[in-house]
């Protein structure tokens, strides 16, 4: 609190050291078609020498404009040019929100413009907000969402095969990160391990752009804890001619010996489009630094159809269905592979923008998101004593609705959401050394499901120099289950946890509020806070031992368990300059209530399930825990051929009070003591990536060099025996060639020096503490070809 | 670093400059402080004087003497010569009896322990119990595992697991094995192996395919001269001894030529085994 008051007296100080005679134009510039901010807009006074462009949230300010009208240009490359005459008066911001529309005939050139790998534009929100666009994406060797993230700046993730890597945003992870799909579809992976995470199931190749903001301050998108990761999927557009736009991906990857493909074709007019796309990718087991293959295969395919149509102006109907089909992928740490998962995914949406002088947008959305997931030890070493089938259906269903209004300055969003997740799954052990037993049915859960409705209300505003939001959203969410219980087919029940029925209801409030001001047009601070809540998941109230943490451990579910809850401050700089580059430097701090965690339950009153774990542990509320850390991010100028972007972050973890159960030479339990200030488990080390690069050809060709430094991570748990992980460094190199409007080839290698190297997040092998090393050396190359 | 950077900057106005150093300050000061964990002072973890504990050891003689085992040197009460090859088995709620009445059993991590002759490890067991000073009378404990714990596939792991006991004669787990060879009346050189295995017995309608009921064959072992004095925060020493040649002699007079090498379907067999093992044990308390 001292420390926000302290910087409140800054921020006041600095408020009046700045007299003004001139006025300022600001306001956000849409891409009339997706209803989304574009950004890198060149906004320019005509006549003047007044310019600047618009940030990844497509906003702009024009400081310092002389009193009076003034004709501004707003130009992008890939959009058509606009003008607009503004009345300056003194010491005002005159609010200007712009809608602009796509050049078809100029997309091509905008993807040229956009292969510029080192932009780094600030947004004004008082938190840390990063998007990352489907150019990103293309330049990379990814195989899926939360690998690219995890190769991008400040954001980590728990490896556990080849793919479906689990994103971890400053040490939080899990339900702690509220993933979304085209803002605002859920999806419930099935795998109680989080084999499939959300972000799992939704193909990279398929995705516009992904927006990560940092804090408990995206209260729009449904309970936000951690952070917000939205996936936007790619949506074609309507067009005044009619249009056929045929796209297709051809990569290879060496070491995998994997290799992927996708084609889109959109056929549209001004009423309409329709898009049929799909793609597969088939990876085998890749080799580590030390020439160890690692059983990492997996494949996949994916089809694909949306229909837009627009039934009057300014209203667009979106239907969209999805299938996923994953097979056979490995999970080495595991203790069983993804044999079979299929995916569908349904969304209808409409939209209206541009409703009247008050109401600016509304947006429905309805949703259903099914998996199927199968998994078995058919390749463990234990499956010659028992077979072991894992079956679940995970099933959310939910809808939004929100309505977007000018309120003076500002705009204030107003909706509603609501999700139900059902989920039920068993598991089939089959005893190979008892062949008379029948096949032994334990539940995973028990017809459990979770509804949370929720409402919020969100409000940006500015003045002058300040920009600000405040939002708040209140969840009812409700849990229930069957009791959780084990029948074994000749001794009946042999396990039974809870009341034949499980219910616990909770009422969760969550608000936020930031502020960013722009010291001048190159320098802004911003702080925001915010306290974020989270109802216990699926997993943490209801599972029924199996070993889904990083330790070797049986986890039981706890109904009883509390929300936990974030408060968070953060504390952002931000330096934007035309000749010197982009800065954002960010501290923050996060007081966590009633932390879930596992804790070890006595094997006199619980044993384990599951073969080769070391015992049980049961979900609790822990008590308070902190999380503190810092971002630092440089990006050099798009102006100069030579260019350069440096990203550093650390998080540092506690846990206030924890448990340690004391062990012998022999791994036995013989004591306890109370551990203080542990450290919290599974917090990514220091890391810093450097990237250095040079534009050929105005750009379309991009040759660049990246290293990736990570340092040794020797703060971890005590009470959880968490190992160390020794640090590393990694080079890689990319190329991206814009051949012409057609054709772009990007590639690189990828470890170059073919490192043996593990993250601290990655899981061990199972049945051994040998670690799950990275990919050593491979070589990549994606074609893309438009027409 | 980034001080200099912004040192660098042509546009920036020198209040700026000094505001920036201010802001650089309290960020650099935030950072600093966020990092440094200081939240106040640590309590400290004072020991626990209000308790001891207990390490109970496990040894196994025949005839007070050390086993020597896969040797043909020992001889049964019956006149069996035989040698044992490995012995495996559960002891379960252990308890400790204080001449007020208080009985404390040792349950507060776990409740069975497993002991194998080949797995030296398994042959201490370290309490995890925090254990009330004062005076103790007696310590008794189950021999096997009683009916209500002893359920089937709660192990998971070997060696635990590999104590299954199969479903169809009762399932659940051995309480004991104990295996070895004897050498059979009239042969000179030609050894048969005994499983001298106790676990859940069974009823029969018809041998050996028609099972009416089972019987549950776990004991109480009381130890004899077996009390203590604990003292606070004290670790008593407890060796917990097993004659193994008394499974075979007393009140019962078991002999391997009559019921064989094999007696888990014997109820017979497994009732003299349960009978006779009320003196099995005794115990050393080392002070």
């Amino acid at each position: 609190m001292k420390r926000v008051l302290i910087l409140s007296f800054l921020i006041f100080i600095i408020s009046q050291s700045h007299g003004q005679s001139t006025g300022e134009i600001g306001g956000q510039i849409i891409n009339d078609h997706s209803g989304l901010p574009v950004e890198n807009v060149t906004v320019q006074i005509v006549g003047s020498a007044i310019g600047t462009s618009s940030d990844t949230a497509g906003y702009f300010i024009l400081t310092n404009v002389p009193e009076g009208r003034h004709r501004i240009t707003f130009s992008h490359i890939g959009f058509l040019q606009i003008e607009k005459t503004v009345e300056v008066q003194s010491d005002k911001l005159s609010r200007l929100d712009i809608f602009i529309n796509p050049d078809v005939k100029l997309l091509h050139e905008f993807v040229v413009k956009e292969t510029s790998p080192d932009r780094l534009i600030i947004s004004k929100m008082p938190y840390v907000e990063t998007d990352f666009y489907k150019f990103q994406l293309q330049n990379e060797a990814v195989r899926d969402v939360g690998d690219y993230l995890r190769s991008s700046k400040n954001i980590n993730g728990i490896r556990k095969g080849g793919t479906q890597i689990d994103p971890v945003v400053r040490g939080f992870k899990f339900s702690q990160l509220n993933v979304t799909l085209n803002g605002g579809q859920k999806i419930e992976g099935g795998c109680p391990n989080r084999m499939d995470p959300a972000s799992a199931h939704v193909e990279i190749e398929d995705i516009e752009s992904i927006k990560v903001i940092k804090g408990p301050y995206a209260l729009r998108y449904g309970p936000s804890f951690g952070a917000m990761i939205n996936l936007q999927t790619e949506q074609k557009e309507t067009a005044e001619k009619p249009y056929v736009d045929v796209r297709m991906m051809q990569a290879f990857e060496s070491n995998w010996n994997g290799d992927k493909q996708q084609i889109s074709v959109t056929g549209g007019n001004k009423l309409g489009f329709i898009t049929l796309s799909g793609g597969r990718k088939n990876y085998g087991n890749y080799k580590d630094g030390n020439g160890q293959e690692v059983q990492s295969s997996f494949s996949k395919y994916n089809y694909k159809g949306m229909l837009g149509v627009k039934p009057f102006k300014n209203h667009l109907l979106l239907l969209t269905y999805e299938e996923s089909k994953g097979r056979d992928i490995r999970f080495p740490t595991l203790p069983m592979d993804e044999r079979k998962d299929d995916t569908q995914l349904m969304s209808a949406d409409y939209q209206v923008k541009h409703m009247g002088d008050l109401l600016n947008f509304i947006n429905l959305k309805v949703y259903q998101s099914d998996v199927r997931h199968e998994m078995d030890n058919k390749y463990r070493p234990f499956s010659d004593t028992v077979v072991a089938v894992s079956i679940i259906n995970a099933v959310t269903a939910g809808g939004r609705a929100e309505a977007g209004m000018k309120i003076g300055a500002g705009e204030l969003i107003l909706g509603g959401d609501l999700e139900r997740i059902e989920k039920d799954g068993r598991r089939d052990k089959n005893m190979i050394m008892q062949p008379n037993l029948p096949v032994k049915v334990e539940k995973l859960w028990n017809n459990a499901h979770i509804n949370n409705t929720g409402a919020f209300a969100l409000y940006t505003g500015n003045r002058r120099k300040w920009e600000w939001i405040a939002s708040a959203r209140i969840d009812f969410n409700q849990a229930s289950s069957e009791a959780i219980t084990i029948k074994h087919p000749m001794l009946g029940e042999i396990y039974h946890y809870g009341e034949d029925s499980i219910k616990t209801d909770y009422t969760n409030l969550s608000f936020s509020a930031g502020a960013t001001y722009a010291i001048n047009d190159k320098f802004s601070v911003s702080l925001a806070a915010g306290r974020g809540i989270r109802s216990p998941d699926m997993t943490e109230r209801f599972i029924i031992l199996l070993p889904i943490g990083y330790d070797k451990f049986d986890y039981l579910g706890n109904p009883q368990l509390e929300p936990e809850a974030n408060n968070e401050i953060d504390l952002t700089l931000k330096f934007r300059d035309g000749k010197k580059g982009y800065l954002q430097i960010n501290g923050f701090y996060s007081f966590l209530d009633n932390y879930i965690t596992g804790r070890r339950l006595p094997p006199a009153l619980q044993k384990p399930l599951s073969a080769d774990v070391l015992g049980v542990k049961q979900f609790y509320n822990a008590g308070n825990a902190r999380l503190r850390g810092f971002e630092f991010s440089y990006s050099s100028p798009e102006k100069y051929k030579l260019g350069a972007t440096l990203f550093a972050a650390f998080t540092y973890g506690t846990l206030d009070e924890s448990v340690k159960y004391v062990l012998n030479e022999q791994g036995e339990v013989v004591d306890d003591e109370i551990v203080y200030d542990d450290a919290l488990t599974e917090i990514p080390p220091l890391e810093s990536t450097f990237n250095i690069h040079y534009r050929f050809l105005k750009g379309r060709f991009v040759p660049a060099m990246n290293v990736r430094m990570v340092a040794s991570q020797n703060h971890v748990s005590e009470a959880s025996y968490e190992p160390s992980t020794p640090g590393f460094a990694v080079a890689g190199f990319s190329f991206n060639f814009v051949f012409n409007s057609h054709f772009t080839i990007t590639g690189g290698i990828n470890n170059i020096f073919d490192q043996a190297y593990y993250e601290h997040l990655n899981r061990n092998i199972i049945g051994s503490t040998r670690n799950l090393y990275e990919p050593g050396r491979s070589f990549y190359i994606n074609l893309f070809i438009n027409f | 670093m980034f001080r200099n950077l912004l040192n660098t900057l042509p546009y920036q106005e020198q209040c700026h400059t000094s505001v920036l150093d201010r802001l650089i300050l309290f960020m650099s000061v935030m950072i600093i402080l966020s990092l440094s964990g200081c939240d106040g002072e640590e309590p400290i973890d004072e020991p626990d004087n209000q308790s001891a504990k207990i390490r109970i050891s496990f040894s196994h003689l025949i005839d007070d003497q050390p086993i020597d085992f896969d040797t043909l040197k020992y001889v049964n009460e019956a006149g069996n010569p035989y040698m044992v090859n490995e012995i495996q088995y559960f002891i379960s709620d252990v308890t400790l009896f204080r001449n007020d009445g208080f009985a404390r059993i040792i349950d507060d991590w776990k409740d069975i322990h497993y002991v194998d002759t080949d797995l030296p490890a398994t042959q201490t067991w370290e309490v995890y119990d925090k254990i009330e000073p004062g005076t103790y009378d007696s310590i008794a404990f189950t021999f096997g595992i009683v009916p209500e714990k002893n359920i089937s596939f709660m192990f998971v792991n070997p060696p635990e697991k590999d104590m299954f006991w199969p479903e169809y004669l009762g399932g659940g787990y051995h309480y004991m094995k104990l295996n070895g060879k004897w050498l059979p009346e009239g042969q000179t050189v030609q050894t048969i192996p005994f499983d001298f295995h106790l676990g859940r017995g069974q009823v029969y309608f018809s041998y050996p395919d028609s099972i009416t009921g089972f019987i549950d064959n776990q004991f109480n072992v009381s130890l004899p001269a077996s009390g203590f004095h604990l003292n606070s925060g004290e670790t008593k020493e407890i060796e917990m001894i097993m004659h193994v040649e008394k499974w075979f002699k007393d009140p019962h007079v078991y002999d391997h030529d009559v019921f064989g090498g094999y007696i888990m379907q014997n109820q017979e067999a497994m009732l003299m085994v349960k009978e006779n093992g009320h003196n099995v044990f005794t115990v050393k308390i080392k002070d």
